[in-house]
């Protein structure tokens, strides 16, 4: 492992509240499973060994992107673009979308001011 | 036809906990009567038509609820069925229950469970696999005659071969994954489990099918179904004397259990007795597989898990009820989640945090936290980019090795069934028995397991499985091979 994990910035990314002693264990079990997953930093595809392909580095600037956008994501058998024509077809009434929601009022789902100042 | 009693499958279960959730009788009786009526006057609406059909928890329908396994959604009530069910239920398929599973899918064990875990009927000691662990239990015990699940790593074939029974998983899109709780969208597929060949192919048959309500879906094309005597296609390249199979030397190394190993050899020899030939192939980006497979599962399951938030369904901290609580708090005194019953004084924040650390189990805490990971700024070229640069090129190897061979069989799990608690401390320790049957997720192509043989351990037999595996949309070819493998294994 190459830097500690910051386990209190991925918790609060991941949006879990969590107590000090799961802090440590899921730290401690998390390290295990990335040592493992580094491995995945020894392929190299023929692109990336003949210098086609560079995954976060844009060498001509020396510049570390932290977006490689040439590496293909997400097509598996071959469908892309499945778009349909922009019409209203049947969906979800208000009432069978509100029906498992915690808090509702109005026929809305009621949640927490996102930037109330005093809660 | 089936002679059914809810009772007699409650009774039943008792020993092995396959079901989180059954149908109401009435009904099932109403639609055993139905089925029976349309049979005898010869007008069945499938061939699954009056067949007792276990669901996944992880598949919504109107009927019931769906929880997934997990205690964020318990007592949620879908306001949809799934596409997979509701074909189920117009093929005239007798849906009883839902079963047990791995929370979220996360699993190999079906120990995740926040309901308990189910047991693998030939070894109560030991687990069925996971996650569709409760569906291949209640195939295994008889209980239901066929039952469909879920595979985004190996959660249907492995299940499969822990309890000696056949499991199948599609090429990526060829059952519509409407109204099943995403684990990781770019890997989910839905399959089926059968006592047989025949009947896994069958249930398959009804769900198959482009769906405009998911933009992933297509269709393959059907192929007659040809067994080694087939008369009408005396020159198929399914006849056994046509087969080329290809064996991955990668998939044959050190770490499979020899008991394994041997049984998928008597296979091998038995079917180059018939006449097909057979020859070692290499995959060498084989041994990234795993990290490849689990840095992109962790990456879409954090994302497809945000969803969970105590504010638009599920379990939340807002409404807790008291008894909750204070048994959570009982579990883990040191957590000082500071929470009030009627949610006063929380924030917004609070109100995400708290309800997702209480109603998420621990290995889905994990995985969410490693999938934010690798994908965070800063890490997710070294991780998730080069993770999609490594699924690239699994992809086109198994492309190039089925430009040789028309399959390839491998081992399902590395290991016989293992015992409850033997994998549970180390998570690596647990992901490694998917190491067979992850790559098949990654390239997206079909791949079934089939019950070989059994090993003795102590005074159980355990079931070990094999793996057939196909190119994308050969789905029924697969099948073909793996109902001549079934007829060879059963006449000797």
């Amino acid at each position: 492992m190459n830097d500690k994990l910051d386990i209190e910035h991925i918790a609060k990314l991941s949006r879990l509240d969590l107590s000090k002693e799961e802090k440590e264990k899921y730290s401690k079990q998390m390290g295990g499973v990335l040592e493992y997953a580094e491995k995945i930093g020894d392929f190299r595809s023929p692109e990336q060994s003949e210098g086609s392909l560079h995954v976060g580095r844009d060498d001509k600037e020396g510049i570390s992107r932290d977006d490689t956008s040439d590496v293909e994501v997400g097509v598996i058998n071959g469908v892309t673009d499945a778009i349909r024509e922009d019409e209203v077809g049947e969906s979800l009434s208000r009432q069978e979308a509100l029906k498992n929601a915690p808090a509702q009022k109005d026929g809305f789902i009621q949640v927490k001011g996102v930037f109330a100042e005093d809660e | 036809m089936t002679q059914f009693s809810i009772k007699e499958l409650q009774e039943k279960d008792q020993g092995i906990h396959a079901f989180l959730e059954f149908f109401d009788e009435k009904k099932i009786d109403q639609q055993i009567e139905e089925s029976k009526k349309r049979i005898e006057q010869g007008n069945p609406l499938s061939a699954i038509d009056g067949k007792t059909v276990a669901i996944k928890e992880n598949f919504v329908w109107t009927n019931g609820k769906t929880n997934a396994a997990s205690k964020i959604l318990k007592d949620f009530e879908a306001p949809y069925t799934a596409t997979a069910v509701q074909k189920i239920i117009d093929a005239g398929g007798i849906i009883v229950g839902k079963t047990n599973m791995d929370e979220f899918a996360f699993g190999s064990s079906t120990e995740n469970s926040a309901y308990g875990p189910t047991k693998n009927p030939h070894d109560l000691d030991r687990v069925p696999g996971g996650s569709s662990g409760g569906s291949a239990a209640a195939v295994a015990s008889g209980m239901v005659e066929l039952a469909i699940g879920t595979d985004t790593g190996g959660s249907i074939r492995q299940p499969a071969a822990f309890c000696g029974v056949v499991g199948f998983k599609p090429t990526y899109g060829a059952v519509s994954r409407y109204g099943v709780i995403a684990y990781g969208s770019s890997l989910d597929t839905i399959g089926t489990f059968g006592k047989t060949v025949k009947e896994a192919r069958e249930l398959f048959e009804v769900m198959a099918g482009k769906d405009v309500k998911d933009a992933t879906s297509i269709d393959i094309e059907n192929s007659k179904f040809e067994t080694l005597n087939s008369k009408q296609a005396p020159h198929s390249k399914l006849k056994t004397q046509n087969l080329k199979i290809g064996l991955p030397k990668e998939f044959f190394a050190e770490g499979l259990d020899p008991r394994i190993k041997n049984a998928i050899d008597g296979v091998v020899e038995k079917i180059k007795s018939q006449g097909a030939e057979v020859v070692e192939i290499s995959l060498p980006s084989l041994p990234y597989a795993l990290a490849c497979y689990y840095i992109i599962a962790f990456v879409e399951a954090s994302s497809n898990l945000a969803r969970y938030d105590g504010v638009r369904y599920g379990f939340s901290i807002e409404n807790s009820k008291s008894k909750v609580t204070s048994r959570l708090e009982r579990r883990d005194p040191s957590a000082s989640l500071g929470m009030t019953k009627e949610g006063v004084g929380m924030t917004l924040l609070d109100i995400y945090q708290k309800s997702r650390a209480m109603g998420f189990g621990e290995e889905v805490k994990r995985r969410i936290m490693l999938g934010t990971y690798v994908s965070s700024a800063g890490y997710a070229d070294k991780y998730y980019h080069q993770a999609q640069i490594v699924r690239q090129e699994i992809k086109k190897e198994f492309d190039d090795a089925f430009s040789k061979v028309d399959c390839i069989f491998a081992p399902v799990t590395p290991t016989l069934p293992f015992k409850f608690g033997e994998n549970t401390d180390d998570p690596v320790k647990m992901y490694l028995e998917d190491v067979y049957t992850v790559p098949i997720n990654v390239a997206g192509i079909p791949a079934i397991s089939i019950p070989i043989e059994t090993a003795q351990e102590g005074d159980k037999k355990l079931p070990i499985g094999m793996q057939i595996l196909g190119k994308q949309r050969d789905d029924y070819n697969i099948f073909n091979i793996a109902q001549n493998i079934e007829d060879l294994i059963s006449k000797s």
